[in-house]
């Protein structure tokens, strides 16, 4: 195994000193709420990895960090194994007698923007839980992409950095430098969160609720503030901000940057932009259908609000429950597990598949029918009027393939606990799509403790997996990754 | 009336006086056994069937060997439907099944050799009735042979088999020179299947009408019993092996038997399709036999083994017979058999479901996508039996395999508004597409699909029959492409 050293150090060092810092608003909150135990283990756990940051960075040499697109992948893989176990830290010494495994899956769900927890949101001191948040937060676009925008000289290997970590199937280049990519990756995210912040304070929070909230709301990670989901107390007018935020949070983000620089046809003309627009519409509209048809009281107007908050929720992968959606028609359930699969944008915070996938899956089976009935044609698939190469193709054909492989084997580790079939399917995909909330056992509440401590660490797996879209760690079992020379 | 048309005619006139023909056993039946008002329905039927299928003959015998691609969809696809309406007659007339809509499901499933059954008792349904409906299944069978081997590769798909369309499996043309002589060799080897497990079963002490039921439901890997208990009403562990080593035989590729016959046992061994056949076979038996011994499902290790060693093969070769219920089973067992149902059995057999050479390439194509992620530049061949696939056969593949998982979704949404949990509309939509029968929950196999509401039964049964056709077959019916063909 030959790992490119000199971007792995920089890059762990960067992720050390950068973990410290971000600690401190949470070291801030739990002295505030005079959580002391909160405060002193985080305040230690902050100065450890600053130094151990600096050590490393100390020793590594900044020259020549050119790389392979392999060296991507690995040095994303242990990055984010780092950032998992580092953030796990701070909940198992925090003395409340967390087990590991709980705290890793804490972590996980943290910086995979997965709205699941194993210690109730309740329970877990404040201080924590805002630590939680922060993680979320970062995850959302992923702390790579974050290193990469604000450190010049990756410049070089950033684009292979940047597709290991959120490999979109297409990279839209905003920038003529990866770094300034990035730069605009965070530009926007910080605009939407300070927005959505100013939002919800306006309706009414308190500043630690509004922090919370928006930090897991615009990663589409939706944390439970409540044992019955955030939302029950939640004003409508408080429900519609974060449902704009959690819509506006999966939208791929090169459509701001067309908006900033005023293409508005361009946002029009986005057909990703458009099929995102599209199944959201759809998918309100027959859950609507739905629910009226089952709701006596006839509640129209309520029923409206929760079917596009609902649909909004699963699309976006943020899993926020704004009614017990467990007692509704399983049609619309199905609905909303579609949408699950489904997911954000590419280039969004959200999970899934991912809807320009999607759109070559449709494709794919269209041009199916049509190469039955013209055997000898040639059509290539075309994405908005221009075809997509047959290598894109097949790497999109892959990944769908995979995401259905994973989906199956993970169900099946899963279903050693023995709990029924819904919530064993539910639950795998809950995790790997980062949503959280699923069906079965898990419906409203986003409660994986039903799991046994094998089980939770799959899942954390799966939803690391899930973010990282799965090529990071597969690739890790594939023997050609470790030995490059393998002929066959 | 274009010369294609009146030829579609034609040929659908000439398998009505087939159908007419092939009720003469269930009519003896049913004088055998004094059942006079069933003597009555088949004579109508049959008199119908050979009424309109003169009508439809008496025109114009068109040359057959001049059949086009496109008309050839229509004829396989009208076959189909065509002996489903005119097989559900029979229930009706006789008043054995009053809905026609319960009626034709019970046909369409016969026919696609599924068998999933509406009947709440089965042992109510007078004999000849149960003959007929087991008999549909042995037609279909057989049919599907023909269909596989003989007919769509006359009907253009040069010289290929259609289930083994897209793989490079050995040609028609390869095994004898006329393609008359290959569609007889099978259906030799078809009814030497048959007739050799009769007098096994007779052996085993079933009477001769348990016998034949049970042999038809076998080859054609359909699943009707007599009995509402499956082959659990049997209770003797020989009844149990011969009819497992049946359904494995049915469910593996007829092509390989007679290359076997021919150059020997070197062929069938070094298969690749038929390696993994039997890879998955051991392998889920033994994970399924474990399961079942270490949660004490079942005390006895023998019958633990003979159970799941038969669920197992049930499932795969997609027959649905069923010795024990295993929706009570422990989860992880239940994971094992969902995940078979997506599988199927092998290429040019009876049996239904996604196939395994096609699960066999995405597997390899898989593989090579994490090749590719190492090594950006290199060409890695995906290869079967040690011959190169095309790149439009794998991406033929892949688009098969994504219609099916879109029409499970698809499916699942439909079937869902009759409002059941989800895992029975998930369920019975992969049972009824992979033409396997019993699924879980409430379609479990003590269950039957007699809950459903009679939309629900239609899409279930043209679900069968795109799954039994190969989906494309089916579906390319509804494309604006094969409509107009010049469309680009």
């Amino acid at each position: 195994m030959n790992l490119n050293y000199n971007l792995f150090k920089n890059l762990i060092s960067l992720t050390f000193i950068l973990l410290s810092i971000i600690m401190i608003p949470s070291i801030l909150v739990a002295h505030y709420y005079n959580e002391v135990n909160v405060t002193f283990s985080m305040s230690i756990i902050a100065v450890i990895y600053f130094f151990i940051g600096l050590f490393i960075n100390i020793k590594s040499n900044r020259k020549s960090i050119k790389s392979t697109i392999r060296d991507g992948y690995l040095t994303t893989f242990f990055v984010w194994l780092a950032l998992v176990f580092a953030s796990a830290l701070p909940y198992y010494f925090s003395n409340s007698g967390y087990y590991l495994s709980d705290c890793i899956f804490e972590s996980a769900a943290g910086w995979s923007t997965t709205g699941a927890f194993v210690i109730h949101a309740d329970i877990l001191p404040k201080g924590l839980l805002f630590w939680k948040a922060t993680n979320n937060w970062f995850g959302g676009i992923g702390m790579i992409m974050l290193i990469i925008s604000l450190t010049p000289y990756f410049n070089i290997s950033g684009q292979k950095l940047i597709v290991a970590e959120a490999p979109g199937p297409t990279l839209e280049k905003m920038s003529t430098k990866f770094t300034g990519t990035a730069r605009y990756l965070y530009f926007f995210y910080l605009i939407l969160t300070l927005l959505e912040f100013i939002m919800l304070k306006y309706g009414g929070l308190s500043l630690y609720d509004a922090a919370i909230n928006t930090m897991s709301g615009i990663s589409t990670a939706g944390i439970h503030l409540n044992s019955g989901g955030i939302s029950y107390n939640l004003t409508t007018f408080n429900k519609t901000v974060v449902t704009i935020f959690t819509f506006l949070a999966a939208t791929n983000f090169g459509i701001y940057f067309f908006l900033f620089k005023g293409k508005f046809e361009d946002i029009l003309g986005d057909l990703e932009f458009r099929v995102y627009i599209l199944l959201t519409l759809a998918s309100t509209i027959v859950i609507y259908v739905a629910l009226i048809n089952s709701d006596e009281a006839k509640y129209y107007f309520e029923d409206f609000l929760h079917s596009i908050s609902m649909a909004i929720s699963f699309i976006s992968t943020s899993g926020y429950s704004f009614t017990d959606y467990s007692i509704w028609p399983s049609f619309a359930k199905v609905i909303l597990i579609i949408c699950m699969f489904i997911g954000g944008c590419s280039i969004s915070t959200a999970g899934g598949i991912k809807i320009s996938r999607i759109i070559v899956f449709y494709k794919l089976i269209l041009r199916g029918i049509y190469k039955r009935i013209h055997p000898r044609s040639v059509k290539p698939v075309s994405f908005f009027k221009k075809p997509i190469s047959v290598n894109n193709v097949f790497t999109i054909m892959v990944y769908i393939l995979l995401y259905f492989v994973i989906f199956l084997i993970g169900s099946l580790l899963l279903s050693l606990d023995n709990l029924s079939m819904e919530t064993t399917l539910s639950a795998t995909i809950g995790a790997m799509s980062n949503t959280g909330l699923s069906f079965g056992e898990l419906a409203n509440v986003a409660d994986y403790s039903i799991f046994s401590h094998p089980a939770r660490i799959l899942l954390s797996i799966l939803m690391i997996g899930g973010r990282l879209e799965f090529y990071a760690i597969a690739l890790l079992f594939s023997k050609h990754f470790w030995n490059t020379n393998i002929i066959k | 009336m274009s010369i294609s048309k009146k030829r579609i005619i034609y040929l659908l006139g000439a398998l009505l006086i087939v159908i007419s023909l092939s009720m003469t056993p269930s009519l003896i039946v049913s004088l055998l056994y004094d059942e006079y008002h069933c003597t009555k329905a088949f004579l109508i039927t049959m008199i119908i069937c050979l009424l309109i299928g003169i009508l439809f003959n008496r025109r114009h015998t068109p040359s057959i060997s001049s059949i086009k691609l496109k008309d050839g969809f229509m004829i396989v696809t009208g076959s189909w439907l065509l002996a489903s309406i005119f097989g559900a007659i029979p229930f009706i007339i006789s008043g054995s099944i009053t809905n026609p809509v319960d009626a034709f499901f019970e046909a369409c499933s016969g026919f696609s050799t599924t068998g999933a059954s509406i009947l709440t008792d089965i042992e109510a349904l007078p004999m000849s009735m149960l003959f007929w409906r087991s008999f549909t299944h042995w037609l279909g069978g057989m049919g599907i042979v023909v269909f596989a081997m003989a007919l769509l590769p006359k009907l253009g798909i040069s010289g290929q088999l259609i289930a083994s369309a897209e793989t490079p499996g050995p040609t028609l043309d390869k095994i004898t020179p006329r393609f008359s002589d290959t569609a007889k060799n099978l259906y030799r080897m078809y009814i030497l299947f048959t007739i050799s497990e009769v007098i096994l079963l007779l052996i085993g002490g079933l009477d001769l009408f348990d016998a034949l039921v049970h042999t038809f439901g076998t080859v054609g890997t359909g699943g009707f019993s007599s009995h509402s208990e499956s082959i659990a009403y049997f209770n003797s562990y020989y009844v149990h092996w011969v009819i497992t080593i049946f359904m494995i035989i049915s469910g593996t590729n007829f092509n390989l038997f007679y290359l076997t016959l021919k150059r020997g046992i070197k062929k069938l061994i070094k298969d690749d399709e038929f390696k993994f056949y039997l890879r998955i076979i051991s392998l889920f038996t033994m994970l399924v036999t474990f399961d079942l011994a270490i949660t004490k499902t079942e005390v006895n290790f023998l019958k633990a083994l003979t159970e799941s060693i038969f669920q197992v093969s049930s499932i795969l070769t997609t027959t649905g017979y069923a010795t024990a219920d295993f929706d009570i089973w422990p989860t992880f067992a239940k994971m094992l058999l969902f995940m078979l149902m997506f599988v199927g059995a092998c290429s040019s057999s009876t049996g239904g479901g996604v196939k395994i050479i096609r699960i066999l390439v995405s597997f390899k194509l898989i593989m090579r996508g994490f090749a590719l992620k190492t090594h950006e530049n290199r060409i890695i061949n995906i290869k079967v039996n040690d011959q190169k696939l095309q790149s439009d056969t794998v991406s033929n593949i892949a688009n098969f395999l994504f219609f099916y998982i879109f029409l499970v979704f698809i499916g699942t949404a439909i079937i869902s508004i009759n409002n059941y949990d989800i895992m029975t509309s998930f369920s019975s939509v992969i049972a009824c597409l992979g033409n396997i029968g019993p699924g879980f929950s409430m379609v479990g196999p003590t269950m039957n699909y007699s809950i459903f509401s009679n939309f629900s039964k239609i899409v279930l049964s043209l679900l069968m029959i795109a799954g039994r056709l190969e989906l494309f077959t089916f579906f390319i019916l509804f494309s604006k492409h094969f409509r107009d063909s010049n469309r680009a």
